[in-house]
C-alpha cells in the first residue's frame, strides 16, 4: 500500500497561518471551492428491498403475536401466556380454592356466605382482624375461639355467644385454606396463610387449651405483636 | 420555525469558503482530537491486552488492586469508547461537516476546549474506575464526578458542530451531514436518560438493566453506528471521486436505522418481562433493512473501482470499515435470535462481538480518515510509508484474531454451559486457548496502532516546530520536517 | 431546500418512540413492584439486605466481580411430575390407578409406591400428560398432585430452582446482572456452599479450592500480620505452599468479610406468582437427608 500520489500534492502546501494565504501557487492554482465533496446518484430504491422490508414488518408482528406473552409483565421466559401462569399458581395449592367448600359447612352459619356477618357473628368482608398483613392474631380466633366485645370496621359489635374453639377438630392445612378464602373474597385481598404459619401459631400458643376454656378477649388479641 | 429560515438565508448568502482556510480552521482541534483519540487507542488496547492475559493466567499482576481484572477490563472498555472511538469519529465528523458545508469550522477555541475537558474527563474517570468507583453500568462505569464533566465537554464539541451546520455555505445535505445531525441530538439524550435513571434518581431492581440496555443499543447501534457511517459515506465517494450509488436509498437506510436501531437491548432469558426480549429481538432483525440498504449502496458505489483500494490508502481502510460494519451487523442479528442466543448469552461471543465493532468498523474507519485527513490539516506528508503497510496489515491480522477466537470460542463455551453433564470447570479450561489467541491479537493492534500514533506525533512535531520556532529542531528531525513542511 | 429541521424533528421522534416503549413502558409496568410474601415463612421477599451485606455488595462492585460472574439463572422450560402424596385406606382402587396411570408397573412396585408416598409416580411428564394421569389417581381418600418442575441447563446446573424474574433483584443498586460467565452463576451460591471459611481460603487462593480455577487470588483483601498476643480466631487456616512463615497470620480485611457476608446472602429462590415453584416440603427430592431421596430418579421412568 503506497500514499496517493495526490495526496502528496495536497499535502506540499505551504504551512503555517502566515504562510502565504492565497498567493502560494498551490492555492491559486485550484479556484476557492472547487474540491469536489462528494454528491449522491438518484437511482431508485430496489424494490425487493422494500418488499422484504414489508415481510419482515409482517414476521416481526407474528412474532409478537407468539412470544411476547400478550405483553404482561407477570409473564417471563420460558412461559407463554399469563393465562398459562396462572394455571401453574392454581394447579398444586391453591388454597383459597380448597378453603371455599369448609367456608360452607363450618362458618357461613354465622358469618353468612357473603361474609357480611350479621346477628351472630361479625362482618369479615373488609375486616381488618381479616386482612392484616401478618395473620397471626387471625390464626388464633379460629384456634382458640373468641368472647366478649370487638371492634370492627369502626363499629363495636357484641354478640350472645362467642366464637367456638376448632384448633381440635381442624387440621393446618384445613384452617389454612379456610382462612386463605376468606382473605381473598368478597373484596378482601391479603397474601394467603399457609398451613406452616398457622402450625407456628399453635406452637406458639401449645399452653393454651383449644377445647373452648380458654378463648380470646379482643383487647387480648391486640396485645399479640405483628410482625412490622 | 426561526431556525428554519435563519439557516436558510445563511446557507445561501454567502460563497463559499476555499478548501485551504477550512482546512486550516479545523487544523488544531480536529488533529487535537484525533491524536488524542488514537492515545487512548492505545491506551485501551494495552489495558485489554493486560486484561486479556489476566483472564488466562489469573496470577498475572494480581497483586495490585488496582490492575485487577475487574477494573481494567472496564477501563479498557471505557479508554476504548469514550477516549477512542467516541472522540476520533466526533473529530472526523467536525472536519466532515466543515468541508461539506463548505464553511470554516465554527467557534474553533470551542472543541478544542471541549476537546481538553474531555480527555481531562475520561482520564479521570478511568482513574475513578481503577480506584474502585466503577457504577457497575456496562458502558457507564465511569463514576458521576468524571461522567457529568464529559457531558458538558460533549455539548460544547456539539455546538461548534451545530453552528457549523446552521451557518453553512451549502445548502444541500449530503448523506453523512443527516447522520451526524442525528447523532449530535443522540448522545446527550441517551446519556443524560441513563445517568438520572441510572446514578442520580436510580430506577429499582431490574429496570436498571433495561435502561442501561437501552442506552447501550443507542450508543452502539445509533451514536457510534451514526459518526461511523457518516465517515465512511464521506469517505468511500471521496476517495473514489465518483458520487455515491443512490441518495434514496441511503435515505431509506437513514430512516429504518433511526427507527429500528434505536429499540431493543434486552435479551431473551434476562429477568425482565419476556416481551422486552422479544421486541429488543424484532427491530434487531428489522435493522436487517437498513443494514442492506448501506450495504447495497456502498457495493454500487464502489462498482469497478475495486482495484482502487490496493492504491489508496484511506479507501483501503474504510472500506474494510464497512465491510466490518456490515458484518457486525449481520452476525449480530443472528446472534440474537433465541436459538442463537441461548448459546451465546453470557459467553465471549459478546466480547468478540464487541471487538469487531470497535477495532473493525470503527477503529479501521478511522484510520481511514486520518490517513486522508491528517495530511491536509498538517500539510505535512506522512513520514514514511512503510508504517502504513505495517499498521494495516498488524490491523488485519489483530482484528482477526481478537474477534474470530472469542466468537468461535464463545459458541463452544455456550455449547458446554448448555450441557448441564460437563463440569463448569471444563467449561473454564475450554476457553483459555480462544483466550490466548485473542491476546495475541491485541497485543498485534497494539504494536501496529502503536506505531501510527508515533507518527502521528512525529508529523505533528514536525509541522509545530516547523511552524513556530523552526531553530529548536532537533538535527533528525530537521530535514524531514523541512522536506514536508517547509515551503516549496 | 434545507432539510437540517426535517432530520432533527424526525430523529427526535425516533429516539422519543424508543425511549417511550423501552424506558417509560418498563417503568409503568414493574416500577411499582413491592416485597411479597413469598417462601415457607410467607416471609417479605426479597428481604432487605443487612448492612454488612450492603457493604459486601459494594467490594463486589469495586472489583467488578459482574465481569465474570452472572446472577441470572435462565429456565428453559418445565416438565411435571405426578406424586402421590398420601395413599389413604382404598388400597385396591388407588393400586389399580396406578397401573393405569403407569402401565408396565409390578405388583411390587405398586405396594412400595403406595407404602412410601409421599412418592413420584411419574416425571417429566408434559402439563396435559400429567393431568391424564392425574385423573387415573383420584381415588377418594388418596391424594395425588402434580408439581412443576423447571427445567434448563442453568437449573440442572444447581445454580437455582427457578428462572430469575424482577422481583429477585428489588433491592439490588446497582444492578450487577453482568454478561459474561468466566465463572459460575451465582444467585444462589450461599445455598450451594455455606461455609465463610470456605469463601475466605477461596478469595485468597481460588486454586487452592476449586483444581483449574480461572479465578485471581484477592490477596489484597487480607492482612498478613504479626501474631499478637493471642493468634487471632479469624486468621485463616492456610496450609501447603499458601502457609505464612510461623509468628505470622492472615486474617481477612473488613472488607473480605463484607464480601463473604454479601456471597452468603445470595441464596433466597422462593416461588412467586410469576415465577412459580412446587411448595417446598412437597418437593421429594428437596431434602438431601432423607433416606429415599435418590429412589426417586432410579424408581421412575423420565418418559420422555
Amino acid at each position: 500500500m503506497k500514499p496517493d500520489p495526490k495526496k502528496s500534492s495536497n499535502a506540499a502546501r505551504p504551512n503555517g497561518p502566515g504562510a502565504g494565504k492565497g498567493s502560494s501557487p498551490n492555492v491559486s492554482a485550484k479556484s476557492p471551492a472547487n474540491e469536489a465533496e462528494p454528491t449522491a446518484g438518484l437511482a431508485h430504491t430496489p424494490i425487493w428491498l422494500i418488499i422484504l422490508f414489508a415481510a419482515l414488518f409482517y414476521w416481526g408482528q407474528l412474532y409478537l403475536d407468539n412470544h411476547a406473552g400478550g405483553f404482561d409483565p407477570q409473564v417471563y421466559e420460558p412461559y407463554e401466556s399469563a393465562k398459562l401462569v396462572k394455571a401453574l399458581n392454581t394447579g398444586a395449592d391453591d388454597l383459597a380454592a380448597k378453603g371455599e367448600p369448609l367456608y360452607g359447612m363450618v362458618c357461613a352459619a354465622c358469618h353468612q356466605p357473603n361474609g357480611s356477618g350479621g346477628a351472630l357473628a361479625p362482618p369479615l368482608a373488609g375486616s381488618e382482624w381479616v386482612t392484616a398483613a401478618d395473620p397471626s392474631r387471625l390464626i388464633r380466633i379460629p384456634l382458640h375461639g373468641l368472647s366478649g366485645p370487638i371492634q370492627v370496621k369502626g363499629q363495636d359489635y357484641t354478640f350472645p355467644s362467642g366464637m367456638t374453639a376448632m384448633g381440635e377438630v381442624l387440621s393446618d392445612d384445613s384452617l389454612a385454606a379456610i382462612l386463605s378464602y376468606i382473605r381473598q373474597s368478597w373484596g378482601n385481598s391479603a397474601p394467603q396463610v399457609t398451613p406452616a404459619q398457622v402450625a407456628k401459631v399453635r406452637q406458639d400458643t401449645a399452653n393454651r387449651p383449644m377445647n373452648g376454656t380458654a378463648t380470646w378477649t379482643a383487647d387480648e388479641l391486640l396485645k399479640v405483636p405483628l410482625a412490622q | 420555525m426561526p431556525a428554519e429560515t435563519g439557516s436558510s438565508t445563511a446557507c445561501s448568502a454567502s460563497p463559499p469558503v476555499p478548501v485551504n482556510e477550512i482546512d486550516r480552521s479545523c487544523r488544531t482541534p480536529v488533529v487535537f482530537l484525533l491524536a488524542c483519540s488514537q492515545a487512548w487507542l492505545v491506551i485501551g488496547l494495552l489495558f485489554g491486552v493486560i486484561s486479556s492475559i489476566k483472564l488466562h493466567g489469573p496470577g498475572f499482576l494480581s497483586g495490585s488492586e488496582w490492575l485487577a481484572y475487574g477494573r481494567i477490563y472496564p477501563a479498557a472498555q471505557n479508554a476504548l469508547a469514550y477516549g477512542f472511538a467516541a472522540q476520533a469519529l466526533l473529530g472526523v465528523g467536525l472536519w466532515i461537516l466543515a468541508r461539506l458545508g463548505r464553511v470554516t469550522l465554527q467557534g474553533a477555541g470551542i472543541p478544542i476546549v471541549g476537546g481538553i475537558f474531555w480527555n481531562l474527563s475520561v482520564a479521570l474517570g478511568l482513574l475513578g474506575i481503577l480506584a474502585g468507583h466503577n457504577t457497575a453500568y456496562d458502558w457507564l462505569e465511569m463514576p458521576r464526578y468524571a461522567s457529568g464533566p464529559l457531558f458538558f465537554s460533549y455539548l460544547l464539541i456539539a455546538i461548534c458542530a451545530i453552528m457549523t451546520f446552521k451557518l453553512r455555505r451549502e445548502c444541500a445535505l449530503y448523506v453523512s451531514q443527516w447522520y451526524l445531525l442525528a447523532a449530535l441530538l443522540w448522545f446527550p439524550w441517551i446519556y443524560s436518560t441513563a445517568q438520572l435513571l441510572l446514578i442520580i434518581f436510580p430506577v429499582r431492581g431490574v429496570l436498571q438493566a433495561v435502561v442501561n440496555g437501552w442506552f447501550v443499543q443507542n450508543l452502539f447501534d445509533i451514536w457510534l453506528g451514526s459518526l461511523g457511517l457518516a465517515a465512511i459515506f464521506y469517505f468511500l465517494p471521496k476517495t473514489l471521486d465518483r458520487p455515491l450509488h443512490s441518495r434514496y436509498l441511503a435515505l431509506f437506510g437513514f430512516w429504518a436505522l433511526l427507527f429500528f436501531g434505536s429499540w431493543g437491548g434486552m435479551y431473551a432469558g434476562a429477568p425482565v418481562p419476556k416481551w422486552l426480549g422479544s421486541l429488543s429481538i424484532v427491530f434487531k432483525v428489522m435493522t436487517l433493512i437498513p443494514l442492506l440498504a448501506v450495504g447495497l449502496n456502498l457495493y454500487r458505489t464502489m462498482a469497478g473501482k475495486w482495484s482502487a483500494v490496493k492504491t489508496d490508502a484511506a479507501l483501503g481502510f474504510v472500506a474494510l470499515g464497512a465491510l466490518c460494519y456490515l458484518l457486525v451487523g449481520v452476525v449480530g442479528i443472528l446472534s440474537v435470535l433465541r436459538t442463537v442466543s441461548e448459546r451465546t448469552l453470557f459467553t465471549l461471543f459478546t466480547p468478540g462481538m464487541t471487538n469487531l465493532y470497535l477495532f473493525g468498523f470503527v477503529a479501521l474507519t478511522v484510520a481511514g480518515a486520518m490517513y486522508y485527513i491528517v495530511p491536509r490539516l498538517l500539510e505535512a506528508e506522512w513520514p514514511s510509508g512503510g508504517t502504513q503497510t505495517f499498521h494495516f496489515w498488524t490491523s488485519v491480522a489483530g482484528i482477526a484474531l481478537v474477534t474470530l477466537p472469542l466468537l468461535f470460542g464463545g459458541l463452544t463455551q455456550g455449547a458446554k454451559l448448555n450441557d448441564p453433564q460437563a463440569p463448569f470447570i471444563s467449561v473454564v479450561r475450554s476457553i483459555i486457548p480462544f483466550l490466548g489467541l485473542s491476546t495475541l491479537g491485541g497485543t498485534l493492534l497494539l504494536i501496529g496502532n502503536a506505531a501510527l500514533l508515533g507518527r502521528i506525533s512525529k508529523a505533528m512535531l514536525a509541522t509545530c516546530c516547523g511552524s513556530c520556532c523552526p531553530g529548536l529542531l532537533s538535527a533528525s528531525q530537521k530535514p524531514r520536517a523541512l522536506a514536508s513542511g517547509g515551503k516549496v | 431546500m434545507n432539510q437540517g429541521p426535517l432530520i432533527f424533528l424526525g430523529a427526535l421522534l425516533a429516539l422519543a418512540a424508543s425511549w417511550c416503549g423501552m424506558v417509560v413502558v418498563p417503568n409503568v409496568q414493574i416500577g411499582r413492584q413491592q416485597q411479597v410474601a413469598a417462601g415457607p415463612s410467607n416471609s417479605r421477599y426479597p428481604a432487605i439486605p443487612s448492612g454488612e451485606a450492603q457493604r459486601g455488595r459494594d467490594v463486589y462492585r469495586a472489583q467488578g466481580c459482574f465481569y465474570c460472574h452472572t446472577t441470572n439463572v435462565r429456565q428453559s422450560g418445565a416438565k411435571f411430575d405426578v406424586v402421590l402424596a398420601s395413599a389413604g385406606t382404598n388400597k385396591a382402587a388407588l393400586a389399580s390407578g396406578l397401573r393405569a396411570a403407569r402401565p408396565g408397573l409390578t405388583p411390587a412396585e405398586v405396594s412400595q409406591i403406595m407404602e412410601q408416598a409421599p412418592k413420584p409416580v411419574l416425571q417429566g411428564l408434559t402439563r396435559a400428560e400429567a393431568e391424564t394421569a392425574l385423573k387415573h389417581l383420584t381415588v377418594p381418600d388418596a391424594k395425588a398432585e402434580i408439581i412443576l418442575v423447571p427445567t434448563g441447563p442453568d437449573i440442572e446446573r444447581g445454580w437455582g430452582r427457578r428462572m430469575s424474574v424482577a422481583q429477585d433483584y428489588l433491592f439490588d443498586q446497582p444492578l450487577m446482572l453482568s454478561k459474561q460467565r468466566i465463572g459460575p452463576d451465582l444467585t444462589t451460591i450461599a445455598a450451594r456452599q455455606r461455609d465463610p471459611s470456605w469463601h475466605l481460603l477461596h478469595l485468597y487462593n481460588p486454586q487452592s479450592k476449586v483444581n483449574g480455577s480461572t479465578m485471581p487470588p484477592y490477596r489484597f483483601l487480607f492482612e498478613k500480620r504479626k501474631i499478637g498476643r493471642h493468634p487471632s480466631p479469624d486468621a485463616l487456616q492456610l496450609t501447603g505452599e499458601d502457609a505464612v512463615e510461623p509468628g505470622y497470620e492472615v486474617v481477612p480485611t473488613e472488607r473480605a468479610r463484607a464480601l463473604v457476608a454479601y456471597l452468603l446472602s445470595m441464596d433466597a429462590q422462593f416461588g412467586l406468582f410469576e415465577a412459580p415453584l412446587p411448595v417446598e416440603p412437597k418437593r421429594p427430592d428437596a431434602t438431601t437427608n432423607q433416606p429415599s431421596a435418590t429412589a426417586p430418579t432410579n424408581a421412575a421412568p423420565t418418559n420422555r
